[in-house]
């Protein structure tokens, strides 16, 4: 029924959204600044939720998730941490639509990781430099090509192993959509 | 898929925004810049640096250098045909630069209870430092020549000049700060100049702006005692940087330093308990003297002494604890 | 099970391809930064106020031995230094080994300036 597909999906988005709130938020405590990187720069374990959110919901759900994390950097770091954490993750989680979307897959989840944290990153830089007024932040690039390199195949690969686990948890329901957009 | 294509066309146009606006950015860091030239060249026995911002900034160089060259015939301790040493011959002269010049030093030896004074160029002779006849003189020799010492013994009417005693003025510690002075006065007056950033002998003088963005020079300043290492940067947008230190010339006896700067009340090197003092002010020979001053009078005496003249200015102890008197821009 | 089998494969030809294309960007990156600011230190020197020599340390894999005026200067990747002069002091000789960006030194009587020039950040030195 249709109201059970939407309401099992409101459920699903709800649990998403507070699992990604508090990666991100375990993520800024433990996890120190890194030597070569800009400051607050994190290795964005949060992607995880976003990646299965989008591969179930589609780009809906994906962006749903993105504003919710903007929106809490929003109120617990700032405006810029905002603006950043929301053209980064916007930039990220469309490009993640798209290379899951594509009948003929060129990556697996950890090409699609990899991807998704360089447009995550790239958006973040040139947030970062509008606001700075200066283009010398993209000399940070060379060192986040080769962090965001690691940092997608690790969620990826996290990905990769727990997507089974969740596929048994959750059944077959939520892919509907899914699979029918995937036939065409 | 329609709505493919089209997010596809919207992540395109993203990102082309993305690199067009940084494109844009880095054009326009570029164009933050004025035209400029540098150029080293030999000055009063020492290395003058200058970087000149300026659509044509050749012609401004080669003025700088004429005009140093002229200061040093006229200042010069050692040129026996200096205007300088005439008046050490002569003891009298009449020249309105020099008149002025020691007018500055006599107030300022005044006011530091005559630690500091140009009257003991012979002293200094006498000790030789940085030269192959550096000794420690006898006592005796020191004293004879103290007693013909003395700034009093200078009267200054006008532009005239006139000498009270069998001394010799050694300009060494202002010469820098009057080059500075002048090469300021120029580039004040000289035209389509939008800055400048002149070294002589480590005595400093910026002016104007060094770009468009209008950021403030920054002048480092040597580390007292490590090789090749700063003690931090000054942020100035115009003005004068003097330093005075014990490690730019001294010889090493038994254990102890004896270094170029001397106590004219004792006749031998100061020790005050600093080794390196920087001066920021609004005039070359103020900063140059009250720089040598404060080395010699030590903190305390040294800050009055500063705050007398509106200068700024930082203190190094041998300790290398380091205190900043003034509105300074310093970081360390 | 509804995840296509595709992506569930750990490792596709296109991970790979992505891999070995973000390492050699930023191999490039790395490359031309490190080739033009880090380390790189430029030597010149002036005979008379004129530059009669420029060069940058890095490219000199040995010792090399610069005429100028009246003085040899030797220099290598690390540094430089008077190493004989028509001078009578010799002052320029004492003065030692120079390493550092925006150092300077001279031999005054044969009018040479040898300076180290580097990618520091400030206008000038007060010594």
């Amino acid at each position: 029924m249709k109201t059970d597909k939407l309401v099992k999906k409101v459920a699903l988005l709800g649990i998403m959204g507070s699992l990604a709130l508090v990666l991100g938020f375990l993520e800024s405590i433990f996890i120190p600044d890194i030597p070569f990187l800009p400051v607050g720069a994190k290795p964005g374990l949060s992607n995880v939720v976003t990646m299965y959110t989008v591969s179930v919901t589609g780009l809906g759900g994906g962006i749903y998730i993105t504003l919710i994390k903007a929106a809490f950097a929003l109120i617990t770091r700032g405006a810029t941490a905002s603006a950043m954490s929301l053209c980064g993750g916007l930039l990220s989680t469309v490009t993640v639509w798209l290379l899951m979307k594509k009948k003929d897959r060129l990556f697996s989840f950890v090409g699609i990781g990899i991807s998704g944290a360089l447009m995550h990153n790239l958006g973040q830089l040139t947030v970062a430099c509008l606001i700075s007024g200066t283009a010398a932040l993209f000399g940070y690039g060379k060192y986040l090509i080769i962090f965001a390199l690691v940092t997608g195949a690790v969620t990826g690969g996290m990905l990769t192993f727990v997507m089974p686990g969740i596929d048994r948890i959750t059944k077959n329901k939520q892919y509907d959509k899914y699979d029918k957009e995937m036939k065409e | 898929m329609k709505n493919k294509k089209r997010i596809l066309k919207i992540v395109s146009l993203l990102l082309t925004c993305a690199v067009v606006l940084s494109a844009a950015l880095i054009i326009r860091d570029r164009k933050k810049d004025f035209n400029s030239a540098e150029k080293s060249t030999v000055a009063m026995n020492t290395i003058m640096t200058q970087k000149i911002y300026s659509e044509v900034p050749g012609s401004q160089i080669t003025d700088i250098i004429t005009i140093v060259n002229v200061l040093e015939k006229m200042i010069s301790f050692k040129d026996i045909d200096s205007q300088l040493s005439i008046l050490n011959r002569e003891g009298t002269l009449d020249n309105g630069a020099i008149a002025d010049v020691l007018r500055v030093c006599t107030e300022i030896s005044e006011k530091s209870g005559g630690v500091f004074d140009v009257t003991v160029g012979e002293l200094s002779e006498l000790w030789g430092i940085g030269t192959e006849n550096e000794n420690i003189p006898e006592a005796e020799e020191i004293s004879s020549l103290l007693s013909e010492c003395g700034y009093e013994k200078i009267s200054i009417n006008g532009s005239t000049v006139t000498f009270d005693g069998d001394f010799s003025v050694d300009l060494g510690a202002v010469g820098k700060g009057m080059a500075c002075d002048y090469i300021m006065n120029y580039l004040m007056s000289s035209e389509g100049v939008n800055g400048g950033v002149v070294s002589v002998g480590g005595s400093i003088v910026v002016y104007g702006q060094r770009n468009k963005a209008g950021d403030k020079w920054r002048v480092a300043v040597r580390h007292p005692r490590n090789e090749g290492e700063l003690l931090g940067v000054i942020s100035l947008s115009e003005g004068f940087v003097s330093t005075s230190g014990d490690y730019e010339r001294y010889f090493e006896e038994n254990g102890k330093r004896y270094h170029h700067i001397l106590d004219a009340e004792s006749g031998y090197p100061c020790e005050s308990g600093l080794i390196s003092v920087t001066v920021v002010c609004d005039s070359g020979i103020l900063s140059d003297a009250l720089s040598t001053a404060c080395f010699i009078l030590g903190r305390e005496k040294g800050e009055k002494l500063l705050s007398e003249y509106g200068a700024a200015g930082i203190f190094v102890d041998k300790d290398m604890n380091i205190t900043t008197v003034g509105d300074i821009d310093f970081e360390y | 099970m509804n995840t296509d089998k595709k992506l569930l494969r750990t490792l596709t030809k296109g991970d790979i391809l992505l891999a070995a294309v973000l390492i050699l960007v930023s191999l490039v990156w790395f490359a031309s930064s490190f080739a033009s600011d880090e380390e790189s230190l430029t030597l010149k020197i002036y005979l008379d106020g004129t530059e009669s020599v420029s060069v940058s340390l890095a490219s000199l894999s040995e010792e090399k031995h610069y005429t100028v005026g009246g003085c040899i200067i030797c220099a290598d990747s690390e540094g430089v230094c008077f190493e004989k002069s028509d001078c009578p002091d010799g002052l320029c000789i004492k003065r030692g080994r120079m390493t550092r960006a925006g150092d300077a030194m001279a031999c005054v009587p044969e009018r040479v300036v040898v300076r180290l020039y580097g990618s520091d950040d400030f206008d000038t030195l007060a010594y």
